[in-house]
């Protein structure tokens, strides 16, 4: 699983599969349950989608750019280096899905939308951001960085 | 099954020994291997070297749990046990002479006929000269004192202990020496002499006429190198390089009219005569630098325990030659069975290649890994894998730093640095092309012989020059011996030391890298 391509294929198959889920599946749910002022809840669900795309692109790209640069030998003798590449690329998922928060907050700020649903984007912003690019560096690191991604 | 014994007379036969315990250490020797030494001069620095050398290779070998696919230190190396002398020194008194040895003056006073008959064997000087040293090249000498050893004391019972449960040529002796010393030079034929060893009634090696528990075998190293004798010519029968055709040349007459018991001779030389260093006669001055041929000598008592037990009754010949002045790793005379010479060939450079990758790594990565925490060091894949799932501070088995693994390490960087100071010695830079000591050694090797290691870490590109080779292919660099796949880097082993299982991982690490980094030469 951590040799390419296969960990490229399955991050892009598995980010494609949570936007799916979280932006097509309950996407309707995220847009029509807030009470929205004047914007039509399926404006509101093709913001949600674009901005939840954004995001799980910002992963994928992260996660992919990791594997590159995992998978080159001369990273064996700069595994210090390598520590700190892989913990700024996580830190930019959390500031990317609390940028893409404010976005949508920015977008709907007329709406009157509750702040917890603008919590519950967030949540799923993390997901497809920082969950998605922990998980598939965390499962799919070349070997000379396997050890890096937190939890190992 | 048959028992090996490898006796080494002399200085180059304690420095064939010396290449014996490298090349088992590589995991080129038999299964089992007894060895001890002939030498007057105790003193001698060869002997110190080797002496020492097999003491640590034991310990090591004893310590070192190696996994199944290891197969370094895989020769059990016996030598006399406890305090029991591993070489027999031949005179019991120090500053002895031949005039003492055979009684000279009482000879004068009891018995003038044989005093007289000495005085035409014999010179004033070597009469008289002091052999704590040795023969000094006067093989006439050793050839006297050594025509009777005690056969029943440490070091000669190492060999005759079970002689009584081998049959027809089990037991397997081989002796080597030079012929054109002192020491090996007369106790070569005195050891081949008939009833010494071969057909000796009194313990049991006679099995019958024309049949022995023995198969005798012998190497004589022919003239192979030269040496500095600058202001050594006040020493009393010095030798020096323009005596050895001469010694070579009678000796050989010798063997040729002589009936001897060896089964089998291999007779090795060299014609390029590398300076091996300064001269000296004896004690710890003479202290020579490893040869090439030192290794073929020791290959050749690989091949003669090698043979199956059935004598051939047919004399054959076999000879090999190097093809130019150049020694690479395919100039050695590996077997005497063509079917298997290639394949040994191969076995031969990849075994000693990956020693000698591993004693490097060790010395250099592998010791600063250890000299740092396992937190500072876990995120390096082969450790993390074979250490931080079930790392426990305080177990042995579990922590590579347990202090009970430090008796490991300690004996595995003292016997690892005679390695790589012997193979970085053979390497003279010019003719000698089998490993690159340049790009291990920072500085050339000073006289206290304390290797300065270049850091792997810091010059990424040497490691993949250390073995020389014929061909230009692009060699790999420390990153790729990092970056070993999991198949060679994990250790599976529970029961293992994590002292063990560390050092195993270092020589699985350097084969597996060589695998790659050889592939193409």
């Amino acid at each position: 699983m951590n040799k390419s391509p296969i960990n490229y294929v399955l991050t892009i198959t598995l980010g494609a599969v949570l936007w799916v889920i979280f932006a097509i599946l309950m996407g309707a749910q995220l847009s029509e349950s807030p009470n929205l002022a004047e914007k039509d809840p399926v404006v509101l669900a093709g913001e949600l989608r674009l901005i939840f795309g954004i995001g799980v692109l910002i992963s994928i790209i992260c996660a992919c750019y990791w594997f590159y640069y995992g998978a080159q030998e001369k990273v064996a003798g700069e595994l210090s280096r390598a520590k700190t590449k892989w913990r700024v690329l996580f830190l930019m998922q959390i500031v990317f899905a609390a940028a893409l928060t404010v976005v949508i907050v920015v977008m709907n700020m007329t709406e009157g939308i509750e702040s917890r649903w603008f919590g519950a984007y967030f949540g799923v912003l993390f997901v497809l951001m920082v969950v998605l690019f922990w998980l598939t560096t965390y499962l799919m690191s070349p070997r000379t960085v396997k050890y890096i991604p937190f939890g190992r | 099954m048959p028992k090996n014994v490898l006796i080494g007379i002399g200085g180059t036969g304690s420095r064939v020994v010396e290449s014996v315990v490298n090349l088992c250490a590589a995991g080129l020797g038999p299964d089992k291997l007894h060895i001890f030494l002939i030498d007057p001069d105790e003193g001698n620095g060869n002997l110190t070297r080797t002496k020492s050398l097999i003491t640590r290779y034991t310990k090591m070998r004893s310590l070192f749990e190696r996994t199944g696919n290891n197969p370094s230190f895989r020769t059990e190396i016996v030598i006399p046990p406890g305090n029991e002398p591993f070489v027999w020194s031949i005179f019991e008194e120090k500053h002895s002479t031949l005039g003492k040895y055979i009684n000279y003056d009482n000879l004068k006073k009891n018995n003038p006929e044989l005093a007289n008959l000495a005085n035409v064997l014999f010179t004033d000087a070597e009469l008289g000269t002091d052999l704590e040293r040795g023969f000094r090249g006067h093989p006439s000498i050793g050839s006297v004192v050594m025509s009777d050893p005690p056969m029943n004391e440490y070091p000669f019972k190492l060999l005759w202990d079970g002689i009584e449960t081998f049959g027809e040529n089990e037991l397997r002796v081989f002796v080597v020496g030079s012929i054109f010393g002192g020491t090996g030079a007369a106790g070569f034929p005195t050891l081949g002499s008939l009833p010494l060893l071969k057909y000796n009634e009194a313990m049991h090696a006679k099995l019958g006429e024309g049949k022995s528990r023995i198969l005798l075998g012998g190497a004589l190293v022919l003239p192979y190198f030269s040496f500095n004798a600058d202001g050594e010519e006040k020493e009393p029968m010095f030798v020096t390089n323009s005596d050895f055709p001469v010694a070579t040349k009678a000796a050989l007459q010798y063997y040729n009219d002589k009936q001897l018991g060896f089964d089998q001779y291999y007779f090795i030389g060299d014609s390029l005569s590398q300076n091996v260093g300064k001269f000296s006669t004896g004690s710890s001055e003479q202290e020579n630098k490893p040869h090439y041929i030192e290794i073929s000598s020791a290959l050749a008592s690989f091949d003669f325990f090698e043979q199956p037990k059935e004598a051939t009754t047919e004399p054959k010949y076999f000879i090999a030659s190097r093809e130019s002045p150049v020694i690479d790793w395919t100039s050695f005379p590996i077997s005497r069975n063509s079917d298997a010479l290639l394949s040994n060939a191969r076995q031969f450079r990849d075994r000693l290649a990956d020693f000698t990758i591993f004693a490097y790594s060790f010395l250099t990565f592998g010791k600063n890994i250890l000299a740092k925490t396992h937190k500072q060091t876990s995120d390096e894949t082969w450790y993390a894998e074979n250490f931080r799932k079930n790392f426990k501070e305080e177990s042995a088995i579990y922590n590579p730093r347990h202090q009970d693994n430090n008796e490991l390490y300690v004996i595995a960087d003292s016997f690892l640095s005679s390695f790589l100071y012997w193979i970085c010695s053979l390497d003279d830079g010019d003719k000698v092309k089998l490993v690159d000591s340049s790009k291990i050694l920072a500085e050339p090797i000073p006289s206290n012989k304390k290797l300065s290691l270049r850091d792997p870490e810091a010059s990424p590109a040497f490691i993949g020059e250390v073995i020389r080779t014929r061909g230009d292919a692009p060699k790999h660099n420390f990153n790729k011996f990092r970056t070993a796949e999991q198949k060679d880097a994990l250790i599976q082993s529970d029961a293992m030391t994590a002292g063990s299982k560390y050092l195993n991982i270092f020589y699985s690490l350097s084969s597996s890298f060589n695998r790659k980094n050889l592939v193409n030469s």
